[in-house]
């Protein structure tokens, strides 16, 4: 029998293990402390890990699943259950970063920030007397470390007392608040640390409605801030809306590429390409949708430049409009892919839209009656243990 | 006009006559030839069957300049197929021995296609154990810590 053979070096073994499948995971990290640690190593993730294509997430009463788009069977893969006591009937899912940000309603006074790929919940809880209503969630991005804050509003009694204004809010999320570790059983409600958080009150007139309900489920983040489409009510306008989390301040930063759109025309923002915007618009009257990209990546400096990136023609694509569950998409490999309600029957679908054909795929069997869902792309991001 | 050659030793002292352009997909004999041409390189790490296989790779993906018709160098597939059938045909330990020749003489190709291959091995292993059996790595784990990190990654599939 040959001896037994010497341990590679140690920069072979990541070249190796970088070429690994995610779905390998598990196995790879109970191997050895070593190989464990790449999980943990930034570096190692971003520069080397294979990046799946962006999935959905859809999140039904009580069960969060993913969908992998090229499983021709599109078979919901369920990431996370009520077991894991994570009450999901009507939280809104957006994404902040790497993460998946759970917004329920404001009576509950909690938010998550939640990694399905890790299975990493971290609660947050809303230390506020008064009602709270998030917004969405974001960071400083001009401190080297996170650090986390919320967007949001409060229903005051105004001073004119037959009327109630919202008053914008952002809350500085300072505490590490919770994390469960423990996933098949409920967390104790003594274990839940309460957080210190600083609220500012953030005087802004409330002209454009800049934070409507709509935007709330549909806005996207970016480098820690917040974006989404609004309209101007004087000029008629749309524009892409943001909130610096840095300067605490609500500025609009461009307009939509196509001005002469009807207010009933379709818009979605997504992010494109980790860094860009992407639109998607569909017209009310003929049914064709067109994607915009940014020539560039985001950031304050530059003017943003719109490139047409697609039109789509086929006869047979969903109507957009008024969809009860919204709408989320991403392109992928000129194909653009989304994810909404059925015309007709209002249960989820999967459209996946190439040159003149649009494919209809039903997920799910029938039993599921209410969802949210967003485009995700999975990642071996930890969620953060302490903010 | 001839090729030129160059001499390559094994740690056994067996010597290697190879085309210069074969050899010089290794960025290490690249180096070396240029700086002591005319001088036979000893590989004093490479066994001769090692130095043998890492020689009949480079052979294989050798591109010819020199615009002579009946040059060896084959389409992108087909090259592709040769190479998964290459790295299937060598056991374990001599597959990590090419690996770190690869490594050592600096040749990228052969060190992904080598690397890919392992990276498959660990991908058809059925456990944590497996792996480190064929690795030969020892278990710095206790039956809690991998537990911990079992839960932390609950997978559906």
């Amino acid at each position: 029998m040959p001896p037994p053979q010497a341990r590679l070096p140690w920069e072979l073994e990541e070249e190796i293990l970088t070429r690994l499948p995610t779905k390998f995971l598990v196995r790879f990290r109970t191997v050895c402390k070593q190989w464990n640690s790449l999980f943990n190593d930034r570096s190692f993730i971003y520069n080397h890990l294979f990046l799946p294509r962006p999935q959905f997430i859809l999140l039904t009463k009580y069960t969060i699943y993913s969908i992998d788009i090229t499983d021709p069977t599109m078979k919901l893969l369920e990431r996370h259950t009520s077991r894991l006591g994570l009450s999901l009937h009507k939280a809104n899912i957006t994404t902040c970063d790497e993460f998946l940000f759970f917004n329920y309603h404001p009576w509950e006074e909690k938010t998550s920030l939640c990694n399905p790929w890790l299975r990493q919940v971290k609660w947050i809880k809303l230390v506020v007397d008064k009602h709270f209503d998030v917004f969405g969630l974001g960071y400083d991005n001009s401190r080297p470390e996170k650090v986390y804050k919320m967007l949001g509003y409060m229903r005051c009694p105004s001073k004119v007392q037959t009327n109630s204004y919202l008053q914008r809010v952002s809350m500085e999320v300072v505490d590490n608040v919770y994390k469960m570790l423990e996933y098949f059983r409920s967390p104790p409600e003594d274990q839940i640390n309460c957080a210190f958080q600083t609220l500012r009150f953030i005087d802004t007139p409330d002209e454009d409605m800049p934070m409507s309900e709509t935007a709330k489920s549909s806005h996207v983040s970016l480098n820690g801030n917040l974006y989404w489409i609004a309209c101007n009510r004087q000029t008629r306008e749309y524009f892409i809306q943001s909130f610096d989390f840095s300067s605490e301040i609500f500025k609009p930063v461009c307009l939509l590429p196509f001005q002469e759109s009807s207010s009933c025309d379709e818009h979605v923002l997504a992010v494109f390409k980790g860094d860009r915007f992407s639109l998607l618009m569909q017209s009310y009257l003929t049914r064709k949708i067109e994607i915009w990209v940014t020539k560039r990546k985001i950031d304050d400096t530059e003017e943003v430049v719109w490139m047409n990136l697609m039109t789509l023609t086929a006869t047979n694509l969903p109507k957009l409009f008024n969809k009860l569950y919204g709408v989320s998409y991403f392109v992928y490999d000129n194909t653009l892919v989304m994810c909404c309600g059925d015309d007709e029957s209002g249960k989820p679908c999967i459209y996946i839209v190439k040159g003149d054909t649009c494919n209809k795929i039903h997920i799910g069997a029938d039993r599921i009656t209410w969802f949210t869902h967003c485009a995700y792309v999975p990642n071996w991001t930890s969620v953060p243990l302490e903010f | 006009m001839s090729k030129k050659m160059i001499v390559l030793k094994s740690s056994e002292g067996v010597s290697f006559v190879v085309e210069e352009a074969v050899a010089r997909q290794s960025k290490i004999i690249s180096f070396l030839v240029e700086e002591f041409p005319d001088r036979e390189l000893p590989l004093t790490n490479m066994t001769s069957e090692i130095l043998r296989k890492t020689i009949e790779y480079c052979k294989k993906h050798v591109v010819e300049d020199d615009g002579g018709g009946d040059s060896s160098s084959s389409s992108s597939g087909d090259l592709k197929e040769w190479d998964v059938k290459f790295v299937a045909e060598i056991d374990q330990p001599r597959l990590m021995d090419l690996l770190m020749a690869a490594n050592y003489l600096d040749i990228p190709s052969l060190l992904d296609v080598t690397c890919q291959k392992v990276a498959d091995t660990i991908a058809a292993c059925n456990d944590e154990k497996e792996i480190r059996a064929t690795f030969n790595i020892e278990n710095d784990f206790t039956e809690e810590e991998v537990e911990a990190i079992r839960m932390e990654n609950q997978y559906p599939i």
